[in-house]
C-alpha cells in the first residue's frame, strides 16, 4: 500500500504539469466554442415562435427566458409517434419540426428514440432529459413534463432584457435556431416583428 | 495556533526536566521545518486568489459590451495561462502556497470561461455538463501539480455535479436507463480521492467521503427505491466495521477507531434518528423498541470506540441523552405535566452528566497508564 501511495505521490515535472494543464484547459474551451460555432455555421435553420412563459444567473448574468409555441415547450401527447416507454423514466425526446405556411416551425411528431428517416424539409431536434410518466398506477393518461432544449435562455447586456420581454409577452418575438445533424439546437438570431434584433456572430 | 500550544507545552516540559536542555529547541525546529505551510501570508494569498477569480466571473456575468466577445475569450485564456505559468515557476522554487493560490485563480478563470461560452451561445439547462467539465479540469490541475486546493475545488465541484444531477433526474425512482449519468459522479469522486491522496489533502479526503455518502443515498433512492433512512444505518454499520477491524492491506490508511469509525457512528445514529422521527402512528411498544435500539447503539459505540475516539464519545453521549429525554417524555410526559417533565428531565440529564464525568475521568486515567 505504501509503495502504491509513494508512486501515487511521485511529483510531476512542473513544466510538464503546466503544459498538460494548459493544453487541457484551453483546449476544452476551444473545442466547446468550435462545436457551437459549427452548429451556427452548418446547422439547418428553423424559425420558432417565442411565447410568454426574470431572472439573473449568478455566473452568467442577465437573461431573458424563452418558451416556444407550436407544441415544442409544451408537448401535445397525441403527437407521440411510436411506443411509449414501459415505465416512468427520465430521457431525451426527439421532436420532428416542420414549417407552416407562415414560415414558423411547429412540432409534427414526438418520438422517444431518434427517427431514422424524416420527410424532406423536416428537422429533428433533441431535448434534454425530461421526466416521462406513463399511464397506470392510478394515472389515466401518459404525460411528458415540459421539455427543455438548451435554448430557453437569451443572455443580454445588463439592463437590456426588458424590451425583449415586453415584445415576447405581446407575442411578437421569433427565434431563428440552427439545428445540428445530431439534433442539438443553437440560437442564431432573435427577431421582433420579423426584424433581427440580435444576430449571433460565429465567435 | 498549534505552534503556540506546542511552544507552551515544550516550555513546560523543559522546566519540569522532562526534556534535556536543547531538546525542546530541536523539537521546535523539526516542527517548523515540516510545517512551513499554513501561515497568514499563505491564507491571504489564497483569499486574494479566490477574490480575483470571483471578480473574473462577475466580469463575465455583467456581459459587458465594451469588450468585444473574442477579446473576452482571449482575456480568459490569458488569465488561465498566466496562472499556470506562475504555478510552474513557484513550484520549481518550492513556494507551495503561491502555487496553490495561482492554481485557484486558474480554476476559477476556467469556470468563468465556461460561463462565458454558455453566455455567448445562449446555452441553457447544461448544469450537469458545466459542473462535470469544471470538475474534470480541476482534477487535471490537482493531479498534475499535486495541488491540495485544486483537489478541494474538485471535491466541491463534484458535490455541485451531484446536485445538478439530482436537479435534473429528481428524487425518487427515475428508472433512467442512462447509467452513465449516475456512474460519472462516482468516477469523479474516486479520481478526487486519488488527487486527495496525491496531494495529502485531508479536507479533500473528507469531501470525497461526503460526496460518496450523498451519492450512495441518492442512488439507493433513485435506482433501487431504498429510502435514505435505510441506507444511512447500513452505511454506518459498514463504516464502523471498517473502523473496528481495518483490513491489513490498507497499510494504516484506515486506522483503528479513526475517521471511518467517526463517520460510521454519525451515519448510524443519524439513520436511526430519522427512522424514529418517521415512525408513523407507532404503538408505545414500537417506540420503546426503537428507543432501546438507539440507547443500545450509543452504549455499544461508547464501549467499543469511546476510549479511543473523542468524537464518537461525544456523539454517543448526545444520542444517549437525547434518547433518554425522549423516553421520559413519551412515558411520563402526559402523567407529570410540563413542569414535572422539566424537573425529571433535568434530573435525568444531571445523572447522565455525572456518568459522563466518571467515564471521562476513567478514560483519562487509562490514557495515562497506557
Amino acid at each position: 500500500m505504501s509503495a502504491v501511495l509513494d508512486r501515487l505521490r511521485a511529483p510531476l515535472n512542473p513544466v510538464v504539469a503546466g503544459v498538460v494543464c494548459g493544453l487541457f484547459l484551453l483546449g476544452t474551451l476551444a473545442v466547446m466554442i468550435e462545436s457551437r460555432a459549427s452548429i451556427l455555421r452548418d446547422g439547418v435553420e428553423v424559425i420558432l415562435k417565442s411565447e410568454p412563459i426574470d431572472p439573473r444567473d449568478l455566473m452568467r448574468g442577465d437573461y431573458v427566458r424563452l418558451g416556444y409555441g407550436g407544441g415544442i415547450s409544451v408537448v401535445e401527447e397525441d403527437l407521440v409517434t411510436g411506443d411509449w416507454p414501459k415505465r416512468d423514466t427520465v430521457q431525451p425526446i426527439w421532436v420532428v419540426l416542420s414549417a407552416g405556411e407562415d414560415g414558423l416551425h411547429t412540432a409534427r411528431e414526438v418520438r422517444f428514440s431518434r427517427p431514422v428517416e424524416v420527410e424532406e424539409g423536416d428537422v429533428v431536434m433533441r431535448s434534454l432529459p425530461v421526466r416521462i410518466r406513463v399511464a397506470g398506477n392510478g394515472r389515466r393518461t401518459s404525460v411528458i413534463d415540459p421539455p427543455r432544449f438548451g435554448i430557453e435562455r437569451y443572455y443580454v447586456p445588463e439592463g437590456e432584457g426588458l424590451e425583449i420581454e415586453k415584445a415576447r409577452n405581446e407575442g411578437r418575438t421569433t427565434v431563428a435556431v440552427r439545428v445540428s445533424e445530431a439534433g442539438d439546437p443553437q440560437i442564431a438570431r432573435l427577431m421582433i416583428d420579423g426584424e433581427t434584433l440580435y444576430k449571433e456572430p460565429l465567435y | 495556533m498549534l505552534r503556540k500550544y506546542i511552544v507552551r507545552e515544550i516550555g513546560h516540559w523543559s522546566k519540569g526536566g522532562l526534556l534535556s536542555p536543547g531538546q525542546g529547541e530541536r523539537l521546535l525546529a523539526d516542527y517548523d521545518a515540516r510545517h512551513t505551510g499554513f501561515n497568514l501570508s499563505a491564507v491571504l494569498a489564497v483569499l486574494a486568489a479566490v477574490l480575483f477569480g470571483a471578480a473574473v466571473i462577475a466580469l463575465v456575468a455583467s456581459n459587458w459590451e465594451i469588450i468585444a466577445r473574442p477579446l473576452r475569450v482571449l482575456l480568459i485564456a490569458f488569465l488561465i495561462s498566466v496562472s499556470l505559468v506562475v504555478a510552474v515557476i513557484s513550484k520549481r522554487r518550492n513556494a507551495q502556497w503561491i502555487m496553490e493560490a495561482s492554481l485557484v485563480t486558474g480554476i476559477l478563470s476556467y469556470g468563468a470561461g465556461l460561463a462565458l461560452i454558455s453566455q455567448m451561445y445562449h446555452i441553457s439547462g447544461d448544469q450537469t455538463g458545466f459542473m462535470l467539465t469544471w470538475a474534470t479540469a480541476s482534477l487535471v490541475v490537482a493531479l498534475a501539480f499535486s495541488s491540495g486546493l485544486s483537489a478541494i475545488a474538485a471535491g466541491l465541484l463534484g458535490l455541485g455535479l451531484l446536485w445538478a444531477q439530482i436537479d435534473m433526474l429528481g428524487i425518487g425512482p427515475a428508472n433512467t436507463g442512462d447509467m452513465r449519468a449516475i456512474t460519472i459522479t462516482l468516477l469523479v469522486a474516486l479520481i478526487t480521492a486519488i488527487a486527495a491522496l496525491r496531494s495529502r489533502s485531508i479536507v479533500a479526503g473528507h469531501l470525497v467521503v461526503i460526496l460518496i455518502i450523498c451519492w450512495l443515498v441518492w442512488v439507493g433512492d433513485n435506482l433501487a427505491g431504498i429510502e435514505p433512512k435505510m441506507v444511512l444505518p447500513v452505511l454506518g454499520v459498514a463504516a464502523l466495521a471498517l473502523g473496528w477491524l481495518p483490513p491489513a492491506g490498507l497499510g494504516g490508511f484506515v486506522e483503528r477507531h479513526g475517521w471511518a469509525t467517526s463517520y460510521g457512528a454519525f451515519l448510524l445514529l443519524l439513520g436511526l434518528a430519522i427512522m424514529q422521527l418517521n415512525l408513523s402512528n407507532p404503538s408505545l411498544l414500537a417506540e420503546m423498541a426503537m428507543a432501546a435500539v438507539i440507547l443500545l447503539a450509543s452504549v455499544v459505540l461508547l464501549v467499543m470506540s469511546g476510549a479511543h475516539n473523542a468524537l464518537v464519545r461525544r456523539l454517543a453521549y448526545f444520542a444517549f441523552a437525547a434518547e433518554t429525554l425522549c423516553v421520559v417524555s413519551e412515558t411520563l410526559g402526559s402523567l407529570i405535566g410540563s413542569s414535572g417533565f422539566l424537573f425529571v428531565g433535568g434530573l435525568v440529564l444531571a445523572i447522565i452528566a455525572f456518568a459522563v464525568m466518571k467515564i471521562e475521568k476513567r478514560i483519562r486515567a487509562g490514557g495515562e497508564l497506557s
